[in-house]
């Protein structure tokens, strides 16, 4: 009984929300890969400080 | 392109600054100081390269060895050239990354290190752009849904 046009647009809403909860988890696991990656960097150089800079 | 702010001083943090990192969040080591060193690049200095010129002022065309440089405590302000007051910050990080008396392999974990919080700094910008492009298309659709309802009503 809807309209074509209000089912259509009410159907691009849906895919519009779809896409962004979908992408927005992606992103999230996105930047929690790079802080991981940065806090592993980090860790890796006080890790080599360890052993390298209080040896001598 | 946005950049991400500090939760501690709501200030942009951009791919040059100092990060410090808790939980999921990444906030400036030094909200006063956003590039100042980090504790790591402080000990590889005093311990690597105490003995030699670490930082050169091209406006005065000198070189200065660390305690030569300028600390000032009430300005948050520290290495600027004793001279004319130039922050000397990013050379002093420079020397050390590029000092043959620095381990190797610290310098590479250094660099690694701070180009690994340059990344995340400009991919969090890159996918909090694409976070809003896709909450404007959210939006936008929306909009176009109900101005068809009300012209087709």
């Amino acid at each position: 009984m809807l309209p074509e046009e209000v089912r259509l647009k009410a159907q691009e809403v849906r895919d519009a929300a779809r896409r962004l909860a979908k992408h927005s988890s992606e992103l999230r696991e996105r930047a929690d890969v790079l802080m991981r990656e940065a806090e592993a960097a980090v860790a890796a150089l006080r890790e080599t400080m360890q052993r390298t800079v209080w040896r001598d | 392109m946005a950049e991400p702010k500090c939760p501690r001083c709501m200030q942009w943090i951009t791919p040059d600054d100092t990060l410090a990192f808790e939980g999921n969040q990444v906030f400036h080591l030094d909200c006063n100081r956003p590039r100042d060193l980090s504790p790591e690049e402080r000990v590889l200095l005093s311990k690597y390269c105490g003995g030699h010129a670490v930082a050169v002022c091209r406006g005065c065309v000198q070189d200065f060895r660390q305690f030569e440089l300028g600390s000032d405590s009430l300005g948050n302000r520290s290495h600027f050239c004793p001279r004319c007051r130039a922050d000397l910050t990013a050379h002093l990080r420079e020397h050390l990354y590029s000092c043959v008396i620095v381990p190797s392999q610290i310098r590479v974990r250094a660099r690694a290190a701070r180009e690994a919080a340059k990344r995340l700094v400009k991919k969090s910008s890159q996918l909090r752009d694409l976070a809003d492009v896709l909450m404007r298309e959210a939006e936008a659709s929306v909009a176009a849904l109900r101005e068809t309802m009300r012209r087709t009503a």
